[in-house]
């Protein structure tokens, strides 16, 4: 009975991701296989964008192994690296790459570095009001938008009618939502439509990747920056275009080739002893996520899956 | 005590006689309240006393300690390298060897020999230490690059055994510029190299310019492929002495012969001349040039001891990103000789043979400094700048430790104005936290101070009248058997979570009262006028008619009238909006109302959907019950034989009220504000929720704010422990905590006065 339960919770978890996400899924993912023996706690303590995602593998892996409980709190990519060192946690989910003085502080306490694996292709989407007809926007209107360096260039774009718009946006203030310095996803946008220069003092900062986009939906004259996987109806999602090049939606494609310009790797870090076998658990859940299965629950959550041969080369780092 | 059988209380009656369990209990008792309130006062203390612990280090200097001397045999060498974990640091020579030296003495020095080709020398050498690589000028005028790969080796033991090897390029270009390199300078990240070099031509000098770049996606980088930056001859007033790349490989700082510094601009296109910077336009030749990390300043010194920063910014008047001087250092004697940066932070170390000094950007410090007996040249900082590299002439590599955890921390980056990398002008700014290292931060102070007290303060505004007004209405007016009632729904109120009030106000709130100021505004002064105007006509009724209501229900006439009113102001906004505000489009002429336009065209501020308003109504709602009920308590104490005594000498109700209960019970109202007060600054879960939590510097009603206690819950899960955000975040604790104890110790001052003048009416 249970192991009949446990293939329906499978099948029910990953029926409609195998509908929806087949055109996605790499077919050369490998399948994942069961193993005996595995128990035991994992805490993920990191990435609030990665929180459902994490939950989803969570739950599909604790159905496949029910003596193993995973614990997921998710508030922001910068807690993960506090969390994996003073050993609260095994799993460290980020929604960018660990800064140096992170790895730093890691190092000087295990000596050795880090592991990293990626899990999820990301874009992170512009989001307006859904009454915003405004078409796209260029990385360095971006800028200008939400930044007070202009280390693109351009000159400060502080109203809609200065991208065009009419009634009723028109002379009205651009509102700015963002993300809290806590999450992967104000460093990630800082670092790559920002050039690494500073927001504005008048971002509003919001605590979580749904919250900007509730946040949009509510403010007709909004604009801001969330994960792909948060998009709602009361939202739109601009394309946008480099340089003077033509504007790029942010699909799966755009994403791979590198022609959207603000797409990413999700992360994983793991606390990987080099000198030591690592431990099953952790091992076997890196090969869930990073399996067919795992993949399937990404194009689920809304996100992007890995190719097969990425995901392979990071199974191979991890178990080396 | 037993009492003795002679003692005297031994003849009194035995009814007298309190029982012992009367006794002891009393005994214990005051011992309990007393251990109490002095377990209460060390608490407080230990709280003060922690936080305290926690900020301290902020304010510490830097400790630069030797740890070790290396006896490297190498007498003229070029440059110092080190490894991230400064347990293999190299020396270049003069013929291009590159000899690895283990501080710890456990390994031979180890040598890889450059492969120059025959009969060319090295006549100038550069070393990124960030991409680890050396590039080296030559005779031939060719440029050699060497890739330095550490790496590290885990042991049984767990320690990291760091192991070098070095990747020899071949000299390029293959066809060799017109003469010798004798100035040389590298730019790399993981999108592109970019080379400058100056050749001497003859008896001419010019700028060459070799640019790589590599087609990176999210999983693969090709190889360096040529870039169209690639340029030569480039056209240089004055002979140019050295050449600095920045700005991400698109900035290029020549200095020349004429002490000027010419800086060039990729625009996409050409390499375009952008400015001339004269460095010490009081004199001084200069002494050094070079950037900090981040490669958007640059650190001058000129041979007269001048120290200045120039930073690249986006000036206003021209629109150009373009440097200019921000910061102006202690002076440094004689001008550096020598230049280390970190790669962690803005800190540098300038040196001049014996004389060194470790100096922070952002806040323009010196950190340390010192005078060694023995002169030490090619400093380098270590990976981690935990570490300090530099040789002396014989050819000793010392090597010193470095701590100094928060350079960032002063009283001058927490509370006054500083120029930060790319912006204008000096600005309070709070904005912790960049997406990579090279990010600067910004941990002003004062915008979260003002921000606590503008949300206070809003907040206050709101909450006061209302609830004072609230208290005396229910104690004076209105009838005891209601009162009984009313009293514990408004402090039902109180029950309410924060965190419910915050989402009410984020999400339902603000986006009404957007659009609907005007009618909020009418609303305002419809009550008050509709209820002055009520009781105005009322009076005038004949006592026929006003006896028909019972004493203390009138509230039941008023209602219905301030229902009608507020709704009447409501839809009426719109039209006194398109009224009162007009507001007129400076690009196409047309004049219209419109509330948002009109106000910041008006004042100059900004209009915010989340605002001090939305917050003040909010964290008021939260405010409200606590300064009602405890005002209400304060009124409703005042002996009835103060007012009964009014009443019967022929005051009216009202008289009695603002003459006679409000003075006596005016400490206890006071005290009710401060407590109000005390919660609305120590308010944080409203402020996160409805503000953006930006940290504005102004007072406006209709922009945001974000204040101490909404920024401690915000950034402390993410703050490093004992990093300097973690220890500034409890220096804006401390700062909360000394806030409500003045604010409080005034209080109480003033109501202990308050009470003494009032005394004789109790």
């Amino acid at each position: 009975m249970p192991a009949f339960s446990r293939i329906v919770l499978l099948a029910a978890c990953l029926c409609p991701a195998g509908l929806f996400g087949s055109s996605l899924l790499d077919p050369d993912l490998p399948e994942y296989k069961p193993v005996s023996g595995i128990s035991g706690v994992l805490d993920s303590v990191g990435s609030d964008s990665l929180n459902n995602l994490m939950t989803l593998w969570a739950e599909a892996f604790q159905a496949i192994y029910p003596n193993v409980t995973i614990q997921i709190e998710g508030k922001g990519s910068s807690t993960a690296p506090p969390a994996l060192i003073e050993g609260l946690s095994q799993l460290g989910p980020m929604s960018r790459q660990m800064k140096s003085s992170e790895i730093d502080r890691f190092e000087a306490h295990f000596g050795y570095k880090p592991h990293r694996i990626g899990v999820a292709l990301d874009t992170l989407a512009i989001y307006v009001h859904r009454d915003n007809p405004l078409p796209g926007l260029s990385m360095r209107q971006l800028d200008a938008i939400f930044s007070s360096t202009f280390k693109r260039g351009g000159d400060p774009l502080l109203r809609w009618n200065q991208l065009g718009l009419g009634d009723p946006w028109g002379p009205r203030r651009i509102s700015i939502y963002g993300r809290n310095s806590a999450s992967g996803t104000y460093g990630f946008f800082k670092q790559l439509a920002l050039l690494n220069g500073d927001f504005k003092s008048s971002v509003k900062e919001q605590p979580g990747s749904s919250s900007v986009v509730q946040a949009v939906a509510g403010d007709r004259h909004g604009i801001g920056y969330s994960g792909i996987g948060y998009r709602t109806s009361g939202v739109r999602v601009l394309p946008v275009s480099l340089g003077d090049s033509e504007l790029v939606e942010p699909s799966l494609e755009n994403c791979l080739s590198g022609k959207y310009p603000i797409a990413r790797l999700l992360y994983l870090y793991l606390n990987r002893n080099p000198v030591e076998e690592v431990d099953p658990l952790n091992r076997e859940f890196v090969r869930f996520i990073l399996s067919r299965q795992g993949q399937a629950i990404v194009v689920k959550d809304g996100y992007y899956p890995l190719p097969a041969s990425v995901a392979r080369e990071y199974m191979d780092a991890f178990t080396r | 005590m037993r009492p003795g059988p002679e003692s005297p209380s031994s003849r009194r009656p035995e009814r007298f006689r309190v029982s012992r369990y009367t006794l002891g209990m009393d005994a214990f008792m005051e011992r309990f309240v007393l251990a109490g309130g002095l377990g209460i006062l060390f608490c407080v203390f230990a709280i003060f006393f922690f936080i305290l612990v926690e900020i301290l280090p902020l304010f510490g200097k830097a400790r630069v300690e030797r740890t070790a001397l290396i006896e490297t045999g190498i007498r003229d060498a070029l440059l110092v390298g080190a490894d991230e974990w400064n347990a293999y640091p190299f020396i270049a020579g003069t013929n291009g060897t590159l000899t690895f030296f283990d501080p710890s003495g456990q390994r031979p020095p180890k040598a890889f020999a450059a492969p120059l080709p025959e009969g060319t020398g090295i006549t100038s050498a550069v070393y990124h230490q960030e991409a680890q690589l050396v590039a080296f000028g030559l005779s031939s005028g060719q440029y050699l690059i060497a890739e330095v790969h550490y790496r590290a080796r885990f042991r049984e033991n767990g320690q990291p055994l760091i192991k070098a090897t070095v990747d020899w390029q071949a000299p390029a270009p293959a066809d060799p510029w017109p003469g010798p390199v004798t100035g040389i300078d590298l730019f790399e990240d993981n999108e592109q190299r970019v080379l400058a070099a100056i050749v001497q031509a003859g008896t001419t000098r010019q700028m060459e310019i070799a640019a790589f770049s590599r087609e990176t996606s999210l999983f693969k980088e090709s190889a360096l492929l040529p870039d169209e930056r690639s340029f030569s001859g480039l056209e240089i007033p004055a002979s140019p002495t050295s050449v600095h790349l920045g700005a991400g490989g698109r900035i290029l700082v020549v200095a020349s012969a004429d002490e000027q510094l010419h800086v060039f601009r990729w625009t996409g296109t050409a390499w375009v001349p952008r400015q001339v910077i004269d460095p010490f336009p009081s004199g001084g030749r200069i002494a050094s040039v070079n950037f900090i990390q981040g490669d958007v300043s640059l650190s001058l010194t000129s041979e007269d001891g001048q120290h200045h920063l120039h930073s690249l910014y986006r000036s206003p008047e021209s629109g150009e990103r373009t440097f200019g001087l921000t910061k102006t250092f202690p002076p440094f004697a004689g001008g550096a000789t020598d230049f280390a940066r970190s790669l962690r932070n803005k800190s540098f170390v300038l040196g001049n043979g014996k004389h060194l000094s470790l100096r922070f950007g952002t806040s323009a410090s010196v950190r340390w400094e010192t005078r060694l007996s023995v002169p030490l040249h090619h400093l380098r900082l270590g990976g981690r700048s935990g570490s300090l590299f530099g040789l002396t002439p014989d050819g000793v590599l010392h090597l010193y430790s470095v701590d100094d955890p928060h350079p960032e921390a002063s009283f001058t980056t927490f509370f006054s104005r500083i120029w930060y990398e790319g912006h204008d002008r000096p600005r309070f700014l709070w904005q912790s936290t960049g997406g990579s290292d090279a990010f600067e931060p910004k941990l002003s102070l004062v915008p979260l101070i003002v921000g606590s007290l503008k949300g206070t303060f809003y907040a206050l505004v709101f909450a006061i009248p209302i609830a004072l007004l609230a208290a005396i209405y229910t104690s004076q007016f209105l009838s005891r058997d209601l009162r009984r009632f009313v009293k514990p729904v408004i402090e039902i109120m109180a029950s309410l979570p924060s965190v419910v009030l915050g989402f009410l106000a984020a999400l339902w709130l603000a986006p009404r009262l957007e659009d609907r100021v005007p009618s909020a505004i009418l609303i305002l002064a419809a009550i008050p006028a509709g209820a002055i105007a009520l009781g105005q006509i009322w009076n005038r009724m004949p006592v026929r008619i006003r006896s028909l209501v019972p004493k203390g229900w009138e509230f039941i006439l008023v209602l219905p009238v301030l229902v009608i009113v507020s709704l009447f102001a409501w839809h009426l906004g719109p039209l006194f909006e398109s009224l009162a505000f007009r507001y007129t489009d400076p690009q196409t002429g047309a004049t219209f109302g419109d509330f948002r336009l009109w106000w910041e065209s008006w004042s100059g501020g900004q209009f915010q959907q989340r605002n001090a308003l939305v917050v003040g109504f909010m964290m008021g709602f939260a405010v409200i019950p606590i300064i009602y009920t405890l005002s209400e308590d304060a009124l409703s104490t005042v002996p009835r034989s103060l007012s009964s005594g009014s009443l019967a000498l022929g005051a009216s109700r009202w008289q009695t009220t603002a003459r006679i209960v409000l003075p006596s019970a005016s400490p206890g109202i006071f005290s009710a504000i401060m407590i109000g007060l005390g919660r609305a600054v120590g308010e944080t879960m409203i402020v996160v929720m409805a503000t953006g939590n930006t940290p504005i510097l102004d007072f406006d009603i209709f922009s945001g704010m974000r204040t101490l206690s909404a920024n401690i819950a915000i950034e402390l899960p993410e703050a490093p422990q004992a990093g300097t955000l973690y220890r500034t975040l409890f220096l804006g604790a401390f700062l909360l905590f000394v806030l409500t104890f003045i604010i409080n110790t005034f209080a109480e001052v003033l109501r202990s006065r308050l009470r003494e003048r009032y005394k004789v009416l109790h």
